[in-house]
């Protein structure tokens, strides 16, 4: 190169040796970030349905492919909740969870199957049982609501309770 | 050399060279594209194609960047150098290809051409994290086009080698953009470290090569003086290795002062070609041949060989009592000059074993040729490595479906408010929450392409195909009708209803919920910021979506405080951090956030 060409190098680069680096950080030290909920609106996030507080005795479900966590949260003497996920997400559109007394023997839904709530990706559900003893007995179905077809469906298995109130809904 | 004009001068160097320039790539694109979704059973086909061209350019820019100033460091890299222009039109072809590609996906479909939709989606040019970063790549694009076009020698011939070099300078500035381009696109939604540090230390290493080579030039551009008479006292001839030079800076420019066959003659040390440095080459049959691509010379007159027309100034040199002096007045190109006779040929210094090759000869010398393979093969290991490593840190893809060749019907209530949906009776006993509510968008970047206002409250089966993520279930539609209601559901359009659960401000970001909920894998976040504006902008719903320290996310269909759309009075604010605050409604399964857009607060 001839020198003027040369000496503009030399200049784009003393440029570019304060520039780029000076992009680099910023654009990466400083990256926005959303914050999460603040702890006042967490309700929110348990009216729709999020278990907050997860008790520690949960169990794995294995279920075909699927694998869920499940635990018991005992409410009051006669009603208890359930608190679900899916451990790996769950790729059916709306997917609604029943409680049905009884072992599912086909891959339908059965017409007294109750509806205890939705899924969600693979975040932690809280579902209140119906209020009955009965009901920490049975089946679960994952029901996809849009394909109309039963996804999945397994026995509840024998649940240690967690203490009551440990959770929030 | 050649006399006339071709589109390629090809020779076996060049052959190779491109071979494995376009295997090296077609690999990289190839395994990118191939791999990925081995690593990612969700990863959006469309987007991988995007990546795999848009980095195989960064790339490949970041290694033309760093032949230059190695070159400089160590001349047995000049080999890499000699057909570098091809390197450079494949970036821009990768580039042109990774724009052909966002613009048919990100901006395809929408209610205004891809190209406007490009250059007018994102306006936040006071920005610094909103900045459209597009416009970056736009800018890297155009300089690499004009690169490229310009490229040939008949540019290079006609606009002269220093208005050229001047003009292909601008592949820094080029760099520069795309840097930006990288960091505020791609970085700001992709947060994997090791992508971050791979982009710092690849710039880094660029930017640093080309500050400690320009150091040393500015050393060497430290012009002699002359003594009283006007001689620049060169040195002792016998310092002059036999058939190289030596390079003195003198009026502004540097000479090459060559010694062969027991002469001495000067010659500018700028080759009319590319100016590349005439000194640093080598006397090949009698000729002064340039390092970079072989262009000779005479160097007695500064011309070359018949048929070949190019000139470069001379100098007048002669020998004192062992030293040479060199008179720094150019004669005009082409000029021949006496060479200065040397007293004692005998008392030449050996030349160095340094090896010397053009592309042009047909073999390189083995020394050289090890020298290269070794760095083109660890270079090819590193990009066989980035081919299994990149398409791992680019596993931002959302288990999200967009069933588009799925085409199902679907029988529920249809309602206009707060944005059009059906409404769908939930089977078994379902208590309070006998709905689900699915949101109904439109082809491409728009609501739905049916009559919502005649439909409002009836009775109607959707034909389209479903959209979901995580719960979220929407439903892109072709055509509804109304059809009769079944006995069981026609009273529970009565129990439909709302419950407001408060006011609470939250934090958050605006999608747009088509491609959130599953048309695109990213569908948020700055790198789809252009794509939510189209989207919301045609009259698909925008949602914020909020999430909890467990990462729990919820989504809000955001209206006014009228229930009223929101759609045109949030566009300057998707993609970025953002406080709501508004009265939360539930309709079933769907979240309703209600504020006035002007109260938004960017955070």
């Amino acid at each position: 190169m001839i020198r003027p060409r040369r000496l503009l190098h030399r200049q784009m680069f003393l440029l570019l040796a304060f520039l780029v680096p000076a992009l680099l950080f910023v654009g990466l030290a400083f990256r926005p970030d959303i914050p999460p909920v603040s702890k006042p609106d967490l309700t929110l996030l348990a009216q729709a349905g999020f278990a907050s507080n997860i008790p520690d005795n949960l169990t794995r479900v294995q279920a075909g492919e699927q694998s869920f966590d499940i635990g018991l949260v005992r409410n009051s003497s006669t009603t208890s909740s359930l608190i679900i996920r899916s451990v790996d997400p769950l790729l059916k559109p709306d997917l609604l969870v029943y409680w049905v007394p009884e072992s599912i023997q086909d891959n339908s839904l059965p017409d007294n199957a109750i509806l205890l709530g939705e899924l969600m990706g693979t975040s932690f559900r809280h579902m209140t049982l119906p209020a009955t003893e009965t009901t920490e007995q049975g089946s679960l179905i994952i029901y996809s609501l849009a394909h109309q077809d039963v996804f999945t469906s397994f026995l509840i298995p024998s649940l240690s309770r967690a203490r009551k109130g440990n959770h929030t809904s | 050399m050649s006399v006339v004009y071709r589109a390629v001068q090809w020779n076996r160097q060049k052959r190779i060279y491109d071979g494995i320039l376009l295997v090296a790539v077609g690999l990289y694109i190839a395994g990118f594209i191939w791999f990925t979704p081995l690593f990612d059973a969700n990863a959006d086909p469309k987007n991988v194609p995007i990546r795999a061209f848009g980095s195989a350019a960064f790339i490949l820019l970041t290694i033309i960047l760093s032949i230059g100033p190695l070159c400089r460091l160590d001349s047995r890299f000049l080999p890499l150098l000699y057909n570098r222009r091809h390197m450079g039109v494949v970036t821009c072809a990768l580039g042109l290809y990774h724009g052909y590609l966002v613009l048919n996906w990100y901006h395809k479909y929408g209610n205004v051409d891809p190209l406007v939709s490009l250059l007018a989606s994102n306006t936040n040019y006071d920005s610094f994290f909103s900045f459209p970063f597009e416009t970056l790549g736009i800018g890297a694009l155009l300089i690499l086009i004009v690169m490229a076009a310009t490229s040939h020698d008949f540019w290079l011939a006609n606009l002269t080698a220093p208005m050229w070099k001047a003009l292909h300078m601008g592949v820094y500035m080029a760099y520069a953009f795309l840097v930006g381009h990288v960091v505020l696109g791609a970085l700001q939604s992709n947060t994997h470290p090791i992508l971050a540090t791979l982009v710092v230390l690849s710039a880094l290493w660029v930017v640093s090569l080309h500050v400690i080579t320009s150091g040393g030039e500015r050393q060497q551009d430290q012009d002699i003086s002359t003594d009283p008479e006007g001689w620049i006292d060169v040195g002792p001839v016998n310092q002059i290795p036999e058939n190289r030079a030596k390079i003195v800076c003198a009026s502004g420019e540097r000479i090459a002062i060559f010694r062969y066959e027991g002469k001495v003659s000067a010659i500018s040390n700028a080759c009319q070609h590319q100016n590349g440095p005439l000194g640093e080459g080598q006397i090949i049959d009698g000729l002064v041949t340039c390092p970079w691509h072989g262009y000779q010379y005479d160097p007695a007159s500064g011309a070359s060989p018949p048929p070949f027309t190019e000139k470069i100034p001379t100098f007048t040199v002669f020998i004192r009592q062992g030293r040479v002096l060199l008179d720094p007045t150019p004669h005009p190109a082409g000029t021949p000059v006496e060479p200065a006779i040397v007293p004692n040929p005998s008392s030449a210094q050996s030349p160095d074993n340094q090896e010397f090759f053009v592309g042009y000869l047909p073999t390189m010398t083995k020394g050289i040729s090890r020298f290269i393979s070794r760095r083109v093969a660890a270079l090819l290991l590193a990009v066989v490595m980035l081919v299994f490593v990149l398409p791992v840190l680019h596993g931002e893809y959302h288990h999200a479906r967009s069933d588009f060749r799925d085409l199902r019907e679907f029988d529920g209530f249809l309602m206009a408010e707060p944005a059009p949906h059906i409404v769908v009776v939930r089977p078994g006993e379902t208590g309070k929450h006998a709905f689900s509510r699915y949101v109904l968008v439109g082809r491409g970047k728009s609501g739905p392409k049916i009559d919502v206002a005649g439909l409002n409250g009836k009775y109607v089966r959707v034909r389209g195909s479903l959209i979901y993520r995580d719960g979220g279930t929407m439903i892109s539609v072709k055509r509804a009708e109304e059809v009769p209601a079944p006995s069981t559901t026609a009273s529970s359009i009565n129990s439909l209803g709302d419950e407001t659960l408060g006011t609470y401000t939250l934090q958050g970001e605006i999608v747009d919920s088509k491609c959130y909920f599953g048309t695109m894998r990213p569908g948020n976040t700055a790198v789809h910021r252009q794509c939510t504006v189209r989207c919301i902008a045609g009259g698909i719903p925008p949602v914020f979506l909020v999430r909890d320290e467990s990462g729990n996310i919820m989504s809000f269909l955001l209206v006014d405080s009228n229930g009223s759309t929101v759609n045109d009075r949030v566009l300057s604010m998707v993609a970025d951090p953002v406080e709501i605050k508004g009265e939360v409604v539930r309709l079933d399964n769907l979240f309703v956030l209600k504020a006035d857009p002007d109260q938004y607060r960017r955070l």
